[in-house]
């Protein structure tokens, strides 16, 4: 188990190298997948995000043990289909159509990368079209929508209005996101939650799919 | 007539701290080597990168009434409509810190490294900023040296998508201002592309003027309220010099 707190204590410092090699370890040694991913690499970034909540860090610690993160779940992806271990949750995430922005999207989807879900990134300037299908086929947990906007937030109802069209509404959580947004705007179009942050967006989406 | 106006880049070069500021960052942060090489790193991308230029045109206060009414989508009442009818001088202007930039950004992102990422559209955004800011100050400077402004006069930027100023203003400006000839383009969205640009006006008032409230209905979901900061750092400027 040691060896799990070093991976772990790695990834906080943001050392991808040694976070890869450890993992490599991890896994030469037939530990389980899911655990070196549980108790390893997402225990790292638990910690990680407390901390920065805290203000204790700060925004490049954080992607610097991201990046730490990834690195271990490369390693760990072809194990875990080949497992078939399913992730804690399915994530489909962008930037409305017609909006260009994306940085708050990324930050938000390695957030929520780093928390365990699986997160597919559609990138910037999707059509509601787009958001619903992939959901669909996906059979994902929540959608993240994100717009900078105020040109760019009407797009927003059209994804919910298209997911109560195409029945996954209720089922499907929207999360939306962004500067000029507000609960009482998520309220309004029939979203199920405003995040101000990624910290907020995994908080609340781990609620969706009910983990503590 | 506009005017293209060479920005010089190591005018609009952000210092480390004003690159972590835009992160939420405090500038103490930067006795952290990690922090401190990452901002450095981003300057030195921002410096080898940035292609900033502007656009400038001199503008009535008849036209800019028009401009300004844009799709009829402004707050009932706003700053600008305050200012602008008793202004001594109106530019609208345009500024970016160009495409290659934001495409490097893209391009560390994709490479898993996010955190350099961060730092570099950060550096990027105050960047623009001080764009707006250099070609403001220039101005300002050359109507004070040609006496067309007095000492107790000066120039101050306004954007749509602020203060009440209804962010599909920027159709009309474009009509006039025509920032395509410096590369920047307008979306049906009224998104700027490159994504790192600055579209508005470049007002000449007294700086009395600038002195506004900020009790309107849009100041409430204002996080920052800097046009107190604006009026009171033109105050302190002037008395200093
Ligand atoms: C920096 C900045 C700029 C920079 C760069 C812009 C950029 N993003 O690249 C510059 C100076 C160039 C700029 C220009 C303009 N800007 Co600007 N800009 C900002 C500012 C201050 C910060 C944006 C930012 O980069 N934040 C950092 C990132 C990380 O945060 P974020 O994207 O918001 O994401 C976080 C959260 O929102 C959330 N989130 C985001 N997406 C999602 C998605 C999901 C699913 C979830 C759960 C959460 C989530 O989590 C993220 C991480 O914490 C905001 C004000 C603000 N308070 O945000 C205005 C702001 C976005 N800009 C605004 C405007 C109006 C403009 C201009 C149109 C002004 C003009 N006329 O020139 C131009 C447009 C540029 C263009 N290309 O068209 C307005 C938009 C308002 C509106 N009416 O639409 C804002 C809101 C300022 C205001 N008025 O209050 N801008």
């Amino acid at each position: 188990m040691e060896l799990l707190q070093q991976i772990s204590d790695q990834l906080e410092k943001g050392d991808t190298v040694k976070v890869a090699e450890l993992t490599s370890q991890a896994i030469e040694q037939k530990l389980d997948t899911r655990i070196i991913l549980d108790n390893g690499l997402i225990a790292g970034m638990a910690v990680v995000g407390k901390k920065f909540k805290a203000h204790d860090i700060f925004l490049p610690d954080v992607l610097l043990a991201a990046r730490a993160m990834y690195a271990g779940l490369d390693l760990l992806k072809p194990l875990m289909i080949e497992e078939g271990i399913p992730t804690i949750g399915k994530v489909v995430i962008g930037t409305v159509q017609g909006d260009l922005h994306d940085i708050g999207k990324n930050l938000v989807g390695i957030m929520l990368k780093g928390a365990g879900f699986e997160v597919i990134d559609l990138g910037n300037d999707v059509t509601p079209e787009k958001f619903i299908d992939t959901a669909i086929t996906e059979q994902a947990d929540v959608i993240g929508l994100s717009a900078l906007l105020t040109t760019t937030m009407p797009t927003m109802k059209k994804v919910v209005e298209l997911a109560k069209e195409r029945g996954i509404h209720g089922k499907t959580r929207i999360i939306i996101g962004g500067a000029p947004l507000s609960s009482e705007y998520a309220g309004d179009i029939g979203a199920d939650a405003y995040c101000f942050d990624g910290i907020k967006a995994v908080e609340c989406v781990k609620g969706f799919v009910g983990i503590n | 007539m506009a005017t293209t106006v060479d920005i010089e880049r190591n005018t609009v070069l952000p210092s480390a701290e004003q690159v972590l500021a835009g992160q939420a960052i405090p500038a103490d942060r930067l006795s952290d080597r990690r922090t401190a090489d990452l901002a450095e790193a981003a300057r030195a991308t921002f410096e080898r990168l940035a292609q900033p230029i502007g656009l400038l045109a001199d503008t009535t206060i008849e036209e800019f009434g028009i401009i300004y009414s844009g799709d009829g989508m402004n707050n009932a009442e706003t700053v600008l409509d305050e200012i602008y009818p008793i202004s001594r001088y109106l530019f609208l202007f345009a500024i970016t810190v160009g495409e290659p930039i934001c495409k490097e950004i893209s391009a560390l992102f994709e490479r898993n490294d996010f955190a350099a990422a961060a730092m570099l559209d950060a550096a990027a955004s105050a960047g623009a900023e001080l764009a707006v800011e250099a070609i403001t100050r220039r101005y300002e400077n050359e109507l004070l040296s040609d006496g067309r402004l007095n000492s107790s006069q000066a120039v101050l930027p306004f954007s749509p998508g602020y203060c009440g100023w209804h962010i599909s203003g920027q159709k009309k400006l474009f009509g006039r201002l025509k920032p395509e000839t410096i590369g920047i383009t307008l979306s049906g969205s009224c998104l700027m592309q490159p994504l790192k640009s600055v579209s508005g006006v470049l007002v000449a008032a007294a700086i009395s003027d600038f002195d506004v409230d900020d009790t309107y209905s849009f100041c409430a979901e204002c996080s920052n309220h800097s046009c107190q900061d604006r009026y009171h750092q033109l105050k302190e400027i002037r008395k200093t010099t």
